[in-house]
């Protein structure tokens, strides 16, 4: 699994330079945190493909970070090993597996182990997203991956709203096709939306204000619905 | 193409077999040392290809030896694995700043050394 990004979350020089050197011998890319701050700030930019870090630490310690990954769209898929080295750990493990980590290490660490684990995690995750059907969609400036629920348009990311996201890969989908408020409304929201034709309205609205010049591509069909078509052909 | 020279510095001496053993069966000629001072003795006398270094040797330490091994050092480097009882962190992130490239704890597998070897003289010979 080489070239996969691992965040390391270590205030400790020593345990955080550690980790640094066994991945990176391992042949993956490490992103190093010695602050919980900068996770919060950073990391939803820039999702790893593992996260690794401490239980204690100053600020918000590890419990409080693993809550904030998982709240987070673009991080809660990110798997995530907790580990701790203190020696009144017994819950620990079954405090991390509750909160939503994947795996929990004691201190001191091996490294044949740890880096077993991080590879059946890395494993299992890739097989997830090929039999889950992640994929790539790709017109003109707009590239949108599914299993990692990611967009850019011109090679910049942008973050959308979960319905928006989901307007947006239904609209690629159906390139060229005009889609009614009904259908649109039905492939969303599923069962009922709470006002019919004015959330959908609403969430194009919005898709429309983060893609900048790229808006223009998705087509309003007066009275009937929408179509995202990169020719601007006759409504 | 001549064999590789592993110089070993490990002052317990059914270690230097057991070193001996692994190394030399995989074709590597095998140069021991007993203690620091020997090590850096032979380290200018056979210019090794790669050093396994004990850093728990009484007299003069592994990081010790290391640093001097480091601060004399002429072109090319030669890589240092050195060999440790302990898992603890801050021992083994204090050996790599020290300018080893790899560590390997006792007691250890053969294809665990052997793997380390290769893995080190592949990335000097790239370089």
């Amino acid at each position: 699994m080489a070239g996969k990004t691992i965040a390391i979350i270590e205030d400790d020089d020593d345990v955080r330079d550690f980790l640094k050197f066994v991945l990176g011998q391992a042949g993956y890319s490490p992103q190093l945190y010695a602050r919980s701050q900068e996770v919060v700030k950073v990391m939803p930019y820039d999702p790893p493909d593992l996260v690794i870090m401490d239980v204690h630490m100053p600020g918000i310690d590890g419990w409080g970070l693993l809550k904030i990954v998982k709240a987070d769209d673009k991080l809660k898929n990110v798997p995530v090993i907790m580990y701790s080295g203190a020696s009144s750990d017994s819950n620990y493990a079954v405090e991390a597996l509750r909160l939503g980590a994947d795996d929990f290490i004691r201190k001191p660490f091996e490294r044949d182990i740890l880096l077993a684990r991080i590879e059946a995690l890395l494993r299992r995750l890739n097989w997830q997203q090929d039999v889950l059907g992640g994929k790539d969609l790709r017109s003109g400036p707009i590239l949108v991956k599914t299993g990692e629920h990611r967009a850019w348009i011109s090679n910049a990311e942008v973050r959308l709203a979960p319905m928006e996201f989901e307007l947006l890969v239904c609209l690629l989908e159906n390139q060229g096709k005009v889609l009614t408020r009904g259908y649109l409304q039905n492939y969303v929201w599923k069962d009922s939306a709470p006002s019919p034709g004015r959330t959908v309205d609403k969430h194009i609205e919005n898709l429309r204000k983060k893609m900048g010049e790229a808006a223009a591509l998705i087509r309003t069909i007066h009275g009937v619905g929408y179509r995202f078509d990169l020719k601007d052909s006759v409504r | 193409m001549p064999k590789k020279k592993i110089l070993v510095i490990e002052d317990e001496p059914d270690y230097q077999r057991l070193f001996k053993t692994i190394l030399a069966a995989e074709g590597y000629g095998v140069v021991l040392a007993d203690n620091g001072e020997e090590g850096l003795k032979l380290l200018e006398e056979t210019s090794p290809d790669l050093i396994f270094l004990d850093i728990n040797m009484p007299k003069m330490d592994g990081y010790e030896v290391c640093t001097k091994i480091r601060s004399g050092e002429v072109q090319p480097r030669i890589p240092i694995i050195f060999i440790t009882i302990r898992s603890q962190v801050e021992e083994i992130v204090q050996g790599l700043k020290l300018g080893a490239d790899d560590y390997i704890l006792k007691p250890f597998s053969p294809e665990e050394v052997l793997a380390r070897v290769a893995a080190l003289l592949r990335k000097t010979s790239a370089s």
